[in-house]
Order: C-alpha cells, then structure tokens, then sequence
C-alpha cells in the first residue's frame, strides 16, 4: 500500500532574481511524518511555504496540501491547516487573550479549552498588552494559534525563533506528541538539534534548489563511522599512518590520526590496533549539523573564491 | 458558506478597527454644521435685503462641501483605506487572517462594503446633524438642494475612497499606499483650491473635486453628469483594487 502524500510540491520555481527565490524545487511530505527544511538566511524556505500556504502563486510548477492546489484552494485548505508564519507581528491594541479568540472567531471555533490548554502547557499568561510581550511570549501565541484547532497538517516557519531551551524542548515535544496522533508536519529551521529530535527526514535548501534529502535515521545509523586514534608514540602514529585506512585526517604533531571505518570492517580494524599503543580511541559522531555544513561550506568557500576574484 | 461574498467576522473586525477615528471625525463636522446653521441663519436674518447672495446653502457650499469636509473625508479615506488592508499586509497580521477558512475575496469584499457604509454613513449623520438644526433654526433652506449637497459629498467621499483602497490594495507597503491615496487627495484640494485664482482656472481639469459641482447643485443646474462621473470613478476603482489583491502575491 503506497503512504498517501500529504504536502506536495512539485517543480516550483519563483524567480526573484539575482539568485533569489526557488528554482524548479520538489518534495513531499507523508501522512504521519515530520518533515523539517533546513537551509541558511534566504535560501529560500519562506518563498516554498508562502507557496503552500497559497499566498503567492508559482511562476510555474504547482504545490498542493491535502491533494488541493494550494493557490486555487486556500479556503478549503485552511480548514485543515495551522501555520506559524516566519515573522511574527500581532494586531496592536489588543491582548494575547483577544487575539487568539478574533482567530478562533474566524475559524468558527466555539471551544476554546485547546487554547487554554496550550497556553497553560507553554507557561503563557495571554492577557497582557500584544504589544508588550517579548518575542519569546508572541511565539507561544502564534504557536497557542497555529494548534488551537487540532489541525490534520501543520507547516512551521522558524517556530522556535526567541524561545528559550526549556520551551524550545517542550516545543520538540509538543512535535512529538502531535506525530503520534498521525499529523503531518513541516517545519522550516535552521537548528540542527531541533531537527534531528524532530524530523523523520530533512530535506537542506541551498540558493532556492533543494541540495539533498536524507532521513535521520539514515545519520542516525551510518554505517560507515569516523574515529579519532591518539597513540602514546611518533613512531607507532607515523606506522599508522601507512596502514590501508580511509584517512580524513593525518596529524603527526599531535601523533593522532582520522580514519573513516565501515562497520563490516571494524572487526578487522580492532584486530590491527591492538599492534599500536593507543593512549585513546573514539568516534566522532556524524550529526545533522556536520551533514550540512558539508554543503554549506561548499557554497562559503565558493564565495570567499568570489570575493577574492 | 464557500460561495458567501462577505464575512461578517471581517465587518465586524474593520468595525471595531475603525469606529474611533469615525465617530471623531463625524462628531467634528457633525457639530460645524450645527454651529454653522444655528449661527448663520441668525446672521441672514438680521441681514438687510439685497446685501449680496449670501445664503446657508452657499456658506455650506464653501465652508463644509469645499474645505473643512473636504479634509475631513481625505483625512477618514487615507488612514481608514490604508490601515484595511496595505497595513495588515505590511504588518503581516493579515496571515493570520488567510489562515482561517475565510477567503480572499470574503476579506477584501468584506473590508470595501465597511469602508463604502462607514463613508457614506459619515455623510448620513453630518446631513441628519444639518437638517435637525435647520429645523430647530426655521432656517430658510430647500432640504431637497441641502441632501444633494450631502449626496454629493458622500460621492465624493466615495471617489477618493476608491483611490485610497485601490493603493491599499495595490501595494504591499504602507508607505507606498498612503504615499499614493494621501498624494492624489491632497493634490486635487490644492488643484481645486488654485483654480479660483484667475490664469489658473484649467486646473480644474486636473482633480475630482470639480466634479461634486457644489454651485452646479444649488442652482439646480449641470451636476448629475459630474456625480454619475464620480460613481463611476470610485466604483471602477474598487474593483480593480480588489481584483488586484485577489490576484496578488502576499508578503505574509
């Protein structure tokens, strides 16, 4: 039985020039899973949502909620749908309180006991002045706004922007929580950790083209592990050093070395330290964090190139 | 629900948004025009005859209908028609909106039926206002020339309410709305202003405000053209203003 997709967006490309915007991108996003949108300042992940949210209208390509084309059936989409944008700006001269009942107002919500449960799960008091609270306050407000109606899909731009790490973890288990009753989610971010505690796959946004997609699991299980190796003499390291090994690193200074095992070899691997005398051994685990920057560093060496032309 | 032009959730939000600067506004010129009547129609009576043409209907012409209710409807048209829907684009508070089931074309349909009322509605309270005290002052003024005059004011109103709602929804920015709305009212009242001055008559050709004809309606002669003229303006901007934000990108 094929997983029904949820969120779908299909060769969308919005050119806003000089490298600006989203190029001829495509995913999709499943029932039931955590899709999170990984990319620098302006590479593009707010022009793929606002997309989807249908507030603009691809220059071609489509992108579809639900199995609705999210520019000629917004209305319909919404209904299934909560979103925190990437900015967050609140009416003035209004309360938290007054605010989320005007959005519950419009949505034709007669009972507010989620929202007040929400706020209560985020420690937020919502009946002072909007204009008052701190960033952190408005983005459990438009957290409180975008879950309030249990909505079957949810699309996250930057949601834990200005909150503090313990919210920021009741934030991931909130994520959580949500998976479980079978939403479908999509969050745009740039913190690594976040997404890897939350996401099932990651897809990373780079200059508005989509530069790789990879499930966590896939980082969680590499099979093929890097290791660091200090040994207690110059002799023995600079012996290493010439044995067949996968080396990322080779530091006699420090008598130390890197070397990339795959887990069907490490028998053989442990087999041949034991003829060394290592004063440590450990590996060094592979994150989302190190995955990306091996594509960002690409673009930021490009660009120290440019700028040095 | 899906094929309803209008939401009241929006009404009754641009309501609550907008009553302040509504009720400040109509109170002001409410309150000249009773002054207005209960001063002038003392003064006219004690006037010996044949001292001039000097009658209500012309100090409303000039006093109310030519300056000060003039800049009060530029005033209500460039902050209401910017704050309904450039500001809460600007601001962003307008995703929130789109994140409902409400449609598009329910918020901006919604947002232009408030505004046209509340325009039309200030020139209803200012003529109600006028006609109670020309009542209580047993003023010698025709109440049918008197409601043309409001009835043309409320087209007028209309008119650059269209120009003002059509920038809001044109722009994305509040500055380049109000930059336009406020830019062609305020130009049109000095064109018009400027045109009373001999050598700078063909100004008139230059701004809306030549056709609420205020002299045209008192004598009785040459103005339905100009008001069908104005109808026309507004209304045709109305509709390209909002096809324009039904079809637009949204900075949201």
């Amino acid at each position: 039985m094929e997983v029904q997709s949820v969120i779908k967006v299909n060769n969308l490309t919005k050119d806003y020039g000089s490298s600006r915007g989203v190029f001829n991108i495509s995913f999709d996003v499943r029932k039931g899973e955590v899709f999170g949108f990984l990319g620098p300042n302006g590479a593009g992940k707010t022009t793929a949502i606002r997309h989807l949210l249908g507030f603009i209208k691809p220059q071609s390509g489509s992108t579809e909620i639900a199995g609705m084309d999210s520019w000629k059936e917004p209305s319909e989409i919404q209904k299934l749908l909560g979103y925190v944008p990437g900015e967050i700006s609140f009416p003035s001269n209004m309360t938290g309180w007054q605010f989320i009942k005007q959005v519950a107002d419009m949505r034709n919500m007669k009972d507010l006991l989620p929202a007040e449960e929400l706020c209560k799960y985020f420690s937020l008091d919502p009946r002072g002045e909007l204009k008052r609270m701190s960033k952190g306050m408005k983005q459990k407000i438009a957290l409180v706004i975008a879950f309030m109606h249990n909505p079957e899909i949810i699309i996250l731009d930057e949601p834990t922007s200005g909150l503090d790490p313990l919210m920021q973890e009741k934030f991931c288990e909130l994520i959580k929580k949500e998976r479980e009753k079978g939403k479908t989610i999509l969050m745009s971010s740039h913190m690594f950790d976040e997404v890897e505690k939350t996401c099932d796959r990651v897809a990373i946004i780079k200059q508005g083209k989509i530069i790789s997609e990879i499930k966590i699991k896939e980082i969680e299980h590499k099979t093929d592990k890097e290791f660091e190796i200090r040994f207690k003499t110059k002799k023995d390291a600079e012996k290493f050093m010439k044995e067949e090994l996968q080396f990322t690193e080779k530091n006699l200074a420090k008598n130390r070395v890197k070397a990339i095992i795959l887990d069907e070899k490490i028998n053989e691997f442990f087999k041949l330290i034991t003829n060394y005398k290592v004063e440590y051994i450990r590996e060094i685990p592979f994150t989302l964090e190190k995955y990306f920057m091996k594509f960002y560093k690409e673009e930021k060496d490009s660009d120290e190139k440019q700028v040095v032309l | 629900m899906k094929n309803k032009l209008f939401s009241k959730q929006i009404i009754k939000q641009s309501v609550k948004g907008n009553w302040v600067i509504w009720l400040s506004l109509t109170g002001v010129l409410s309150f000249f025009i009773t002054i207005m009547t209960l001063m002038g129609s003392r003064m006219m009576e004690n006037q010996p005859p044949g001292f001039g043409d000097a009658s209500l209907l012309s100090l409303y012409a000039r006093g109310i209908f030519g300056m000060l209710g003039i800049m009060i409807l530029i005033v209500f048209t460039i902050v209401v028609g910017n704050k309904l829907i450039a500001g809460e684009v600007d601001k962003g508070t307008m995703g929130y909106t789109l994140n409902t089931p409400i449609t598009r074309k329910q918020i901006v349909f919604s947002k232009a039926l408030t505004y046209i009322l509340l325009i039309i509605s200030l020139g209803a309270v200012v003529g109600l206002f006028g006609t109670v005290s020309i009542v209580i002052a047993s003023a010698d003024v025709a109440l049918g020339t008197f409601w043309t005059l409001i009835l043309g004011f409320v087209l007028y109103g209309f008119a650059i309410g269209g120009i003002c709602f059509f920038a809001s929804c044109w722009f994305n920015k509040s500055g380049n709305s109000i930059a336009l709305g406020a830019g062609l009212s305020i130009a049109f009242f000095i064109f018009d202003s400027l045109s009373a001055i001999s050598g700078l008559e063909w100004l008139k050709y230059f701004t809306l405000n030549t056709l609420f004809n205020t002299s045209g309606i008192i004598s009785g002669s040459g103005y339905i053209i100009e008001l069908i003229a104005l109808f026309v303006i507004g209304a045709t901007l109305y509709a390209i203003g909002c096809n324009k934000f039904l079809k637009k990108d949204l900075p949201l």
